[in-house]
């Protein structure tokens, strides 16, 4: 399966790069990202499909609900690692930039 | 709590009754992120909102893709022929071939329409006072299709759409020596 590198999708995996290990929020993503829920969501879904992202409720508490959160799998670092490498290589455009095998 | 809030609110708690099993959780994210969202803002409701009205057409592609897929595998059933999930597996190269026969059809079909409207095309030049001739008829019909094709194959390229591109220009590479072979031959 492809995962189509957008300049959306470029944009959610350099915010997630930032600081890779931590949490984040949808809503978070939207604002340091500029990327409306529309866009945002189907993404993140995509990205979570290929296991390029970890999802977990957070644990909040009692009375407070729950939050969904994400971050990167091991496999999704080492993917946007790569993607952000190949960029700055000048490596825009080659074919297999655009693509994610999951 | 805002009309636009409540709004919003009530809209996803809709959705999230008739979102597809698989992406409940999605759509329980999306609810969940409403109570942060413009908490700091003068606008913070309509925001919300907005930010409602955008999951929901998250929720309504991801609906109309699963029915799209149904109704592929219900004509995949119905007509013998394979399914998409069984078109995903075809391998690169039967996809690549697949693109570049896309490539060819699409130029094909520009041609034919043109060769259609050329008649028309002949016309409007004839209207203005242009006489119809083999020249006129290459550089207002045959030149500017080429330009086209050249122009979408390469907006294609750039959009990683490779193989059709090639399609495209092949078409088109035949196109324009079938007109350098007619001119010579005249």
């Amino acid at each position: 399966m492809k995962l189509k590198l957008s300049p959306q999708t470029l944009l959610i995996l350099e915010a997630f790069l930032d600081h890779p290990a931590e949490w984040k929020y949808g809503y978070d993503l939207s604002r340091s990202t500029g990327l409306k829920s529309g866009t945002l969501y189907p993404l993140l879904m995509r990205l979570a499909d290929r296991k390029l992202l970890e999802t977990a409720w957070e644990t909040s508490d009692p009375g407070k609900p729950p939050r969904h959160m994400y971050r990167f799998t091991p496999e999704g670092m080492q993917f946007a690692r790569e993607k952000r490498q190949a960029r700055a290589t000048g490596q825009v455009g080659a074919p297999v930039l655009n693509e994610a095998r999951g | 709590m805002g009309a636009p809030r409540t709004l919003a609110e009530r809209l996803l708690r809709a959705l999230l009754r008739c979102a597809p099993e698989e992406r409940r959780a999605w759509v329980e994210a999306m609810l969940r992120e409403l109570d942060f969202i413009g908490l700091d803002s003068r606008h913070g409701d309509w925001a919300a909102l907005f930010w409602a009205l955008g999951c929901t057409t998250v929720v309504f592609r991801e609906c109309l893709s699963e029915w799209a897929e149904w109704l592929g595998k219900q004509c995949a059933s119905l007509f013998g022929i394979r399914s998409t999930r069984e078109e995903s597996k075809m391998n690169a190269t039967g996809k690549k071939t697949l693109g570049v026969l896309a490539g060819v059809g699409i130029a094909l079909a520009f041609g034919v329409g043109l060769f259609f409207l050329r008649n028309v095309i002949a016309d409007v030049l004839l209207a203005v006072g242009i006489q119809k001739s083999m020249w006129t008829h290459i550089l207002s019909v045959i030149l500017p299709a080429e330009i086209i094709v050249v122009v979408a194959a390469i907006v294609l390229w750039r959009k990683q759409r490779a193989p059709i591109a090639i399609g495209m220009l092949l078409t088109g590479f035949v196109m324009a020596a079938h007109v350098v072979v007619t001119v010579a031959t005249h």
